[in-house]
């Protein structure tokens, strides 16, 4: 089977339903993987939504790695060192930083006081800087 | 009686020229006092009384300040200002738009400035790292250098703590589950919430942006 990147459209549908759980709480969306792979859904049904972050960049058939020359695009993933992923947003929505352009589910068991889906500083999840993959769908 | 009163006078003249130079030098340290600011990494700023964001420093740099003025500063404090653009990609900070401070590569405590027309300083925007943010990042956090009340701002935020330190809003407005801002033109304050679920909407666990902009009056209502 062919898979081809996700095309402009289809990143802003990805991003648009992101957008969509805004205010949920782990509870009800899970880890920052099922969130990512819940809004990947609207393009792509076979994304897992209860799969880990390495489970989730690992898969060829989902997401592709960006490579350094390209450029990353609203709806893109950001992946901070298999700890934590989300979306690229350049644009955050009026109410939202200018400088929050990570949008992601924060919160994992145990833990008291989860931010659940909500924008944040990519700096504040990993020093190093994230990389970047784009979704996949299969072609034709 | 001759030398009582030629004493007398040497002895005043010596406490008036005394008590000048002491007006001169509360007059000098007033006036330093007002130049230097209120930097927040050193005093307590919500304990200060009649503050205005004209007079908050944040290591050093304050509203109004030129771009020349910023690379200067930064120079000398050895700080590092990434500019707007892709995370992890950004570029340097030419003194457009929104610039974040960092101490050094990748270790931003959540200082960013944004630079005007002219170029200089209009807004200064502190951001709360918050408790699930990675460990180091937490340790660059400016917040941790914040002093008293303004620290525990940061720390232990809620509505009542901000109605106790700064009064009612002079406006609100709300963005859905996004958040809200509360906005107090008088001081040349915003404050940005972003709720975390099952919580009120200020509490504890919200993210938190300050933002000094500069002040306005505020409008007076007719009757």
């Amino acid at each position: 089977m062919n898979y081809r990147d996700v095309t402009d459209d289809e990143s802003r549908r990805i991003l648009v339903a992101a957008r969509t759980d805004i205010g949920k709480g782990y509870e009800e969306i899970g880890m920052c993987s099922g969130f990512v792979c819940k809004a990947i859904r609207t393009v792509n049904v076979h994304c897992p939504t209860n799969g880990s972050v390495s489970t989730l960049t690992g898969n060829k058939n989902l997401l592709r790695r960006l490579l350094e020359e390209e450029s990353p695009r609203a709806g893109d993933v950001m992946v901070f060192k298999d700890t934590h992923v989300g979306f690229y947003d350049p644009l955050p929505p009026k109410g939202v930083s200018q400088i929050y352009k990570f949008l992601s589910a924060r919160g994992s068991p145990g833990r008291k006081n989860n931010a659940g889906v909500s924008y944040g500083d990519p700096t504040w999840f990993n020093p190093l800087p994230p990389f970047y993959m784009r979704a996949m769908v299969i072609a034709g | 009686m001759q030398t009582t009163r030629l004493i007398c006078a040497v002895f005043l003249w010596i406490g008036s020229i005394l008590f000048l130079g002491k007006l001169g030098i509360c007059q000098a340290l007033a006036y330093k006092s007002t130049a230097a600011g209120i930097e927040l990494t050193d005093s307590d700023l919500f304990s200060t009384r009649g503050w205005s964001s004209q007079q908050v420093r944040v290591l050093g740099f304050r509203l109004g300040m030129t771009w020349p003025e910023v690379q200067e500063h930064v120079r000398a404090r050895h700080l590092d200002l990434i500019g707007e653009g892709v995370p992890g990609k950004e570029a340097a900070c030419a003194g457009q738009g929104w610039c974040q401070v960092c101490e050094a590569q990748f270790q931003c405590g959540g200082l960013a400035l944004d630079f005007g027309m002219s170029r200089e300083i209009i807004e200064m925007s502190i951001s709360k790292v918050p408790e699930d943010a990675a460990k180091k990042a937490r340790h660059n956090a400016i917040q941790r250098r914040f002093k008293g009340i303004t620290r525990d701002f940061f720390v232990q935020y809620s509505k009542d703590l901000r109605l106790k330190v700064l009064g009612p809003e002079s406006s609100h407005e709300s963005f859905g589950a996004l958040g809200i801002e509360y906005r107090y033109r008088e001081l040349g304050l915003v404050i940005e919430i972003s709720p975390c679920p099952s919580h009120p909407v200020e509490s504890p666990c919200s993210d938190l942006e300050l933002k000094f902009v500069p002040p306005s009056p505020v409008p007076q209502v007719s009757r």
